[in-house]
């Protein structure tokens, strides 16, 4: 027996018990959080949003901030996996990782779409069919165009997940023992076979799909954020928004790609497999995109002071020194600071600060949505309105059990489907097929 | 290594992709024409706002038809506030007993009638014609502005239990509302149930509108039904 | 159509007690009320739907559908025999008279099928005309209060009405042969000539029977004024239409003074810069012991410890000629010589002003200087006392129990076991008497402590007769047979004295009048005074005394006050005297000043809070003498330095399940000869509690140009108080304006910031209440809010009222913001807001500058404290859960009249369509209309140069604009 190819070793993380002991640690409490959010869901559907902190002013609470957090983590992610695809295709780590965070964080997001709405049973209103009612959704609205824009990315991140990874079941259905996992994995494969044909259409496939994938993810994002720049609120009216968006969205995406990447190739001794070099290049485009988003927010603190429009230099003071000073300069911290330590090599090639920055980075954008979403209506036109927002239990319970839906799709994924991706790892790729 | 699948695997699973394929078109199509088929009475809540043609048990057997084509009776004899209230009015037991003291008062039938004014106890109809709550429809002014009782309530004189012809979805009611010519009555035909419009009707609505004063504009507006 | 709030369309019987108890039947009962959040259906809507959404949920492809869930079935419930005038589906009006505050007030109650379901103030009565307040509106939530007491209970028993008149006819001869010794009646004082004749038939059948009277907002100090000045009481009112300049001493003139809604009317005509401006306003100055509305509305205002405001009366008196000792007290002399010199200036239209609350002294002070002014007979009037007063007082009562002369104590309509001074221990002693009968509204405290307890009928349940502040009489009249068998108070008297005979509450009350009205034909007269609502030339005739200024020095003030904190009681704007504490309505109406909510706090000076090192929040000890009381902190600017104020009314311990303990027991430091103010109180912090909830948490306008405002002078001499602004460009083309365009215009100057309109929208428009915790998180559903904002310093600011409305923008945010078109423009330019197709996304509100929209967080038909159904308007949805609302300018109003014109086949004319908050603001601040017509007082209001909209700058183009706020400062006055 020849020691194990790297096909062999992903193969195994899906189809050989025991799996590592972080692995039932993760498990369990992934489960535990899932629960929570199951729980609350109920609970939200029986008495109504009213268990969460929102009011008015503050009409859009954690609800909205989650969604805004996890969709815009998907859309980075699908960035992330579609660029990687163009730019060769050969990172084992980077694309299984960022499309299934794509999906993932996609799916959880979307969930919150609905969960936010005050009548949930009646979402199908968005739906545009021809009805009794003789009445179409209202198009000038963002959120219309944001509800579009989700489903569009969901399919697409679907599909860019789907087909990456049939080379890659072939492998699993290859080594797996046993006629039933065979044939699981032998329908998913779709009849896989490694053929010169059949590889040089996937490529093709994969190729057209990244390329389709790139503009959507930025269109996506920037649509996204119109729901906020196309309001009226001081703080959020910005043209700016959608740019910065895609900017953040990709530091989060690359965050949490190295934070899952990292965990994943120390539990599963991968470590060979996913080399520094790779997280490394993840360490450039968090900092890169970080750069950016400093850059953003020195140039929107610009615009508000040059503006000289009185509710938009209040919500600057207000931001930089004011009631939102602490969220405000913790997301700086997170988000744009901390990263910019990437720019020394000898951190960047680190791999647990690369995941510790990561984890940061993703929490410093759930600040950043919490700050455009919630803060500038605690504050907004009429003083008379003004007032502070409180998150209930219930609020942090989804947005946990939103985490812990995440993982557990992730888990779910590592113990079912190949963890890597092992066509990355074929420069030629031909071996796939009757090993 | 085995073969896992044998070579006609493909054929079945490009068969299966593509019916899956088209059992989801089906499924939208079906969903779709129940969408617009007001008249597809399942249980629950397909029968939904539309109860057509579902005449529910009534205290008494009273029939439209009866007393509309037989008796001759004018809608506006029972249904006394028409004309003047949002509500058409449903006749206390005192207006059936102008007559029914005299005709058929020992019908068993009728019992209940004279137990209703003997005991001062009012008569449980069942509503057939329903809208939702949220819908503010005003007999009155729709009379006022020449929308006839046929238009809504169908063949009224032909029910001898009473049902309610069509679905007053809300298409039902922003087709007349968006364009309400073609629909109009000269005021002497609007409790005439065989009532036969004119060749041109729309220049007949025409000329009514101007008549009743019907302003299109704001006829569409939201809180023209909905406060 | 019936609505599924409604009722079926005609209500069951002709019968209207029947009928009722089925209304009853579908109200739901107070036990759900509570926790009722996690009651409900899958989504929590109402039962009959639940069904169809299960299915729904089963399979959103056929919940798709329809909009609607599976109609309910619905009964349709005709009459047996139809009453003639009664049109099922149209409403009917009828006037009557309420009296929340002891005074008649003549109101229209609108009757749906047989339920009161709206008031409106009655435009022909002298102490209304028109005008609405808060207590008043709220009377028809009260009528269906479910906690309202429902049969007779006997030792706490239910127990049949035959088992009391029984009894009663047990007792009389015996009373008869002691000549009713030791019969006692305990009222309030009377304002009712039939009940008052009552009672003195009652003491001719039984000559040693006592009668006691007290009021707990106890207005003494007016008629004992007046005796030291004229020699006999005498009570005053006010003719401010008369007055060019007025003194307000701690007068809340447009608050609680009996008569308030017609000052307000009255000054507020006196200060409208707009239509047919005289070109001056009415001046006012107030020196108050509390923040008050009238305060608020004053040209020069001074914040005077309550003790310390006979100082300034006297002070003022010298400089005017009267005999007294001169000084100042703590105002500046310049500042009193400068109002001297303007009242002087003013003679035969100036007026002085004292309030119930400052002692007798204070009154005599108050009537000399108006004296002195010439005001006798043109602005203030004399009549003799309005209401009646019993032979004693509640002291004289609790004498008389301790001395065991108090077999038989009949309590009628009110609660002293709760309002008397504490230091009385009233009810201790009432344990004492033999047999306590009680009637009230409700199983109240009293109640508790009585064998017998009698369920009183609501006003809107009954007949009888109310006295105004000028002594104008008026009939109360029922709008339906008692829900839960109440008899009134005259019925209990007749009963007692055994003069009742079978005669039922209208004959008792025909019987009274057709004695006065004698001559003539009777059934004509009485026909009349019920149709208008006021009984003509019924006022009481004008007396004219003669002071005797010389007297004044006798009794002058000569005790400075004492130093220290100085404890003052007031009571609550809303609550009353407690009696209003079972009413969601006022429970949940912000306070004018303070805007707090569910409950009342110890109110603290800034300035004082800090010497203190106390903060609003803040639990602290009340100490006075043995008694003490723990309150929370509430920092109020403009209330006097060193004076804890407390408002009367909470701390209820049986009110209701809305009422009972929500905030503090104040009576429980009041005494017999400090009813409204006690110096000597000390205060210990003992630690932190619950902040009280208040709806506006930012006083400032923080440069923002919210209020704007101007003087007199500024407007006269065409200073541009409003700067012109170019309309915004926008991408989106004009809105047309072919046809009617609504519009609102709201008057700064004269809005009081009295939020009666705010009460009127929340009855009209089916706004529910969201309790305590609702409002702490910001979520008060009142469709109006009336913004408050400071200016100044914080010991001696300028109040400034705005009301604000959704604004019915042209351009509004909102309506590009939802998602599925549920906020959208109508054809005559209203802001529609369609609830059933509303699905929360909440991003209307979110976009709204304003903030002015509401949503349904929970299920506000269960949660919290719903209203009973039958109070419910049958024009205007209820709104269920997850669903957005706001200001709708009374859309159904204005179809209702466009429909009633469609028929007619007219076009509206100008002012037919009134919104509920126009209609109710006792000032006439809010105008409403047409804008494309020019006769409509609104399009000229528009074209004022005062108008301007809020944050214009935003280009939203709001329908609704406010008029700047014009006063007109004294410029003599040193600031």
């Amino acid at each position: 027996m020849s020691p194990a190819g790297p096909g062999e070793r992903v193969a195994a993380v899906a189809l050989s018990a025991p799996r590592p002991w972080p692995w039932g640690v993760a498990a369990f409490s992934a489960v535990l959080l899932l629960l929570a959010y199951v729980a609350s869901v109920l609970v939200l559907f029986r008495n109504g949003i009213g268990i969460f902190g929102n009011n008015i002013p503050v009409g859009w609470g954690f609800p909205i901030v989650n969604i805004a957090w996890w969709i815009d983590l998907g859309h980075g992610a699908l960035l992330l996996a579609a660029g990687a695809v163009l730019a060769g295709d050969r990172w084992p780590a980077i694309s299984r990782v960022s499309e299934s965070i794509a999906l993932f964080a996609g799916a959880v997001g979307g969930s919150f779409a609905i969960l936010h709405t005050g009548r949930p049973q009646y979402i199908y209103f968005l739906f545009t069919y021809p009805n009794t009612l003789d009445q179409w959704p209202q198009w000038r609205s963002p959120l219309m165009w944001d509800f579009f824009a989700i489903i569009a990315f969901l399919v697409v991140a679907l599909i860019v997940w789907s087909v990456g990874m049939l080379p890659d079941l072939a492998v699993l259905r290859d080594h797996a023992k046993g006629r039933g996992r065979q044939l699981f994995y032998g329908l998913l494969a779709l009849g896989w076979r490694g053929s010169h044909r059949q590889w040089a259409a996937w490529s093709r496939a994969r190729t057209v799909l990244a390329s389709i994938a790139v503009p959507l993810a930025v269109i996506s994002t920037g649509i996204s954020a119109l729901d906020f720049a196309g309001g009226i609120s001081a703080g959020y009216h910005s043209t700016l928004t959608p740019v910065d968006a895609v900017a953040a969205a990709l530091a989060t995406a690359a965050g949490m790609a190295l934070t899952v990447a990292v965990v994943l190739r120390r539990t599963f001794a991968l470590d060979d497999l996913v080399p520094v070099t790779e997280l490394e290049t993840l360490g450039r485009v968090l900092l890169g995109s970080a750069l950016a988003v400093g850059f953003f927010a020195l140039y929107e603190g610009y615009m508000a002071w040059y503006g000289a429009d009185l509710f938009d230099r209040y919500s600057l003071s207000q931001t930089l020194t004011g009631a939102f000073a602490p969220w405000y300069w913790t997301w700086i911290a997170l988000m744009v600071v901390l990263p910019l330590s990437l720019a020394w090599r000898s951190l960047r090639t680190s791999p647990w600060l690369l995941g510790t920055l990561g984890l940061l980075a993703n929490v410093g954008a759930w600040v950043d949505h919490y700050l455009v979403t919630v803060t500038p209506q605690e504050r907004g036109f009429m003083t008379s309105a003004w007032r502070d927002f409180s998150p209930t239990a219930w609020d942090w319970l989804l947005l946990c059990g939103s985490v812990g839906f995440f993982v557990c799709l992730l888990l779910l994924q590592a113990r079912l489907l190949p963890v890597l991706a092992v066509h990355a790892l074929r420069p030629t790729g031909q071996e796939a097929g009757h090993g | 290594m085995s073969q896992i699948f044998k070579p006609r695997a493909n054929d079945i699973s490009r068969a299966l992709l593509i019916t899956l394929g088209l059992l989801i078109l089906v499924t939208l199509a079906a969903v779709e024409t129940m969408v617009l088929l007001p008249y597809i009475t399942m249980v629950g809540m397909v029968a939904k706002a539309t109860r057509v043609g579902i005449t529910p048990p009534q205290p008494l057997p009273f029939s439209h038809k009866h007393h509309v084509s037989e008796v001759g009776l004018d809608c506006r004899y029972c249904h006394t506030s028409v004309e003047e209230s949002a509500f058409a009015g449903i006749p206390p037991t005192y207006t059936c007993m102008t007559c029914h003291s005299r005709f058929l008062s020992t019908v068993p039938m009728l019992g209940e009638l004279a137990q209703s004014l003997a005991k001062d106890k009012p008569i449980h109809w069942v509503r057939v014609n329903s809208l939702p709550g949220y819908v503010y429809f005003d007999h009155s002014i729709h009379l006022a502005k020449g929308v006839g009782c046929e238009t809504c309530h169908g063949r009224i004189d032909r029910m001898p239990l009473t049902h309610q012809p069509r679905a007053f979805e809300m298409d039902f009611c922003l087709d007349c509302h968006r364009d309400p010519a073609p629909r109009l009555r000269p005021k002497e035909a609007l409790m005439q149930m065989d009532w036969r419009p004119p060749r041109d009707r729309r220049a007949l609505g025409e000329r009514l509108m101007a008549r009743y004063g019907v302003k299109t504009t704001g006829l569409t507006s939201c809180s023209t039904c909905h406060r | 159509m019936d609505k599924p709030q409604q009722t079926p369309a005609c209500s069951s019987t002709n019968d209207l007690w029947k009928g009722l108890e089925e209304l009853k039947g579908s109200g739901p009962a107070r036990g759900q009320s509570g926790g009722s959040q996690t009651e409900g259906g899958v989504f929590g809507e109402p039962m009959d739907r639940r069904a169809a959404l299960k299915l729904m949920g089963a399979s959103l492809a056929l919940a798709g559908t329809t909009a609607c869930g599976r109609l309910p079935q619905e009964d349709l419930v005709p009459y047996v025999r139809r009453p003639e005038e009664v049109i099922p589906g149209r409403p009917l009006w009828f006037a009557t008279t309420l009296t929340p505050d002891g005074y008649g007030s003549g109101v229209l109650a609108k009757s749906d099928e047989g339920r009161p379901t709206f008031l409106e103030g009655n435009p022909d009565h002298p102490a209304s005309l028109g005008g609405m307040d808060p207590r008043l509106q709220a009377e028809v939530l009260g009528l269906y209060d479910p906690d309202r007491s429902q049969a007779v209970l006997r030792g706490g028993e239910v127990a049949p009405w035959q088992s009391f008149t029984a009894l009663v006819q047990e007792i009389r001869p015996a009373w008869k042969a002691r000549r009713g010794q030791g019969l006692v009646l305990l009222t309030p004082p009377v304002n009712s000539p039939t009940l008052a004749g009552q009672i003195a038939d009652l003491q001719d059948r039984y000559p040693e029977s006592r009668w006691y009277s007290y009021d707990p907002v106890d207005r003494g100090a007016v008629p004992a004024g007046a005796r030291k000045v004229f020699g006999r009481p005498l009570d005053s009112y006010y003719d401010l239409s008369a007055a060019r300049v007025i003194l307000s001493l701690d007068a809340d003139l447009l608050g609680d003074e009996p008569g308030h809604l017609r000052y307000a009317r009255q000054l507020a005509d006196g200060r409208r810069v707009t239509e047919g401006h005289s070109g001056r306003m009415t001046r006012l100055y107030v020196v108050e012991s509390t923040a008050t509305i009238t305060g608020a509305s004053a040209d020069h205002r001074k914040a005077v410890r309550a003790s310390e405001i006979g100082l300034v009366a006297q002070g003022l008196a010298s400089r005017l000629g009267l005999p007294v000792t001169p000084g100042n007290g703590p105002v500046a002399g310049a500042w009193l010589d400068a109002l001297a010199k303007d009242l002087k200036g003013n003679k035969g239209a100036a007026l002085v002003a004292a309030g119930y609350a400052q002692p007798p002294a204070v009154h005599a002070l108050a009537q000399l200087m108006s004296h002195q002014l010439g005001a006798f007979g043109t602005t203030v009037l004399h009549t003799d006392p309005i209401r009646t007063l019993g032979s004693g007082t509640l002291p004289d009562l609790v004498s008389a129990m301790e001395a065991g002369e108090v077999d038989t104590l009949v309590l009628l309509d009110c609660n002293p076991v709760y309002d008397a001074p504490a230091d009385l221990e009233f009810g201790k002693h009432l344990d004492r008497v033999g047999l306590r009968v009680h009637l009230g509204l409700y199983a109240d405290e009293s109640a508790a402590r009585c064998q017998w307890h009698l369920p009183m009928a609501h006003p809107l349940e009954s007949w009888g007769d109310a006295r105004a502040f000028d002594g104008t009489a008026s009939l109360v009249q029922p709008l339906i047979a008692p829900l839960y068998a109440g008899m009134t108070p005259i019925e209990v008297v007749a009963l007692l004295a055994g003069s009742r005979a079978g005669k039922g509450p209208r004959d008792l009350v025909q019987a009274h009048w057709q004695a006065r009205e004698g001559a003539g034909d009777f059934n004509a007269w009485w026909r009349r005074t019920l149709a208008a609502g006021v009984a003509a030339g019924s006022a009481a005739p004008l007396v004219h005394p003669r002071p005797t200024p010389a007297a004044a020095r006798d009794w002058a003030l000569t005790s400075a006050p004492a130093g220290g904190l100085e404890l003052q009681l007031r009571p609550d704007p809303w609550l009353w005297d407690g009696r209003g504490a079972n009413n969601a309505w006022l429970q949940e109406l912000p306070r004018p000043l303070s805007k707090l909510s569910w409950g009342n706090a110890a109110l603290i000076a800034p300035a004082t809070a800090e010497s203190l090192h106390i903060t609003s929040g803040d639990l602290v000890t009340l100490q006075l003498g043995d008694r003490s009381l723990e309150a929370p902190v509430w920092v109020q600017p403009g209330e006097p330095r060193d004076t804890v104020t407390l408002r009367l009314g909470y701390g209820r311990l049986r009110a209701g399940a809305v009422g009972n303990g929500i905030g503090v027991d104040a009576y429980r430091l009041r005494t017999v000869h400090a009813s409204w103010q006690a110096p000597g109180l000390s205060l210990k912090r003992s630690g932190a509690g619950p902040m009280p909830v208040s709806t506006q948490l930012h006083d400032r306008m923080e440069g923002r140009d919210f209020v704007r405002t101007a003087t007199l002078a500024q407007v006269r001499s065409g200073t541009r108080v409003v700067p012109p602004r170019a309309p915004r460009p926008s991408l989106y083309p004009p809105r047309t304006r072919t046809g009617p365009v609504w519009g609102m215009v709201i008057d700064l100057s004269t809005c009081i910031g009295c939020t009666a309109c705010v009460t009127a929208c929340q009855n009209e428009n089916n706004i529910p209440v969201v309790g305590r915790e609702g409002v702490a998180r910001g979520r008060t559903m009142h469709w109006i809010r009336v913004d408050r904002y400071y200016q100044g310093g914080a010991d001696a600011p300028r109040t400034l009222f705005q009301p604000v409305p959704c604004m019915q923008c042209e351009q509004a945010p909102c309506e590009y913001a939802c998602p599925v078109g549920a906020t959208v423009h109508s054809a005559d330019g209203l802001n529609d807001m369609v609830y059933n197709r509303c699905i929360g996304t909440r991003f209307c509100s979110q976009n709204c500058p304003y903030k002015v929209r509401r949503f349904n967080w929970l299920d506000y038909t269960r949660a919290g404290f719903p209203a009973p159904p039958q109070v419910a308007n049958p024009n205007v949805t209820v709104r269920g859960r997850g669903v957005m609302e706001k200001c709708t300018y009374c859309v159904q109003r204005i179809r209702e009249a466009e429909i009633r014109a469609g028929r007619a086949g007219r076009s509206l004319d100008a002012g037919e369509v009134q919104t509920a908050c126009q209609r109710a603001c006792p000032t006439r601040a809010i105008q409403f209309g047409d804008l494309n017509r020019g006769d409509s007082a609104v399009a000229r209001a528009k074209g004022h140069a005062l108008n301007y909209v809020l944050l214009a700058e935003l280009g939203t183009l709001p329908r609704t604009s406010y008029l700047a706020r014009v006063a007109d400062p004294n410029p003599e006055v040193p600031t």
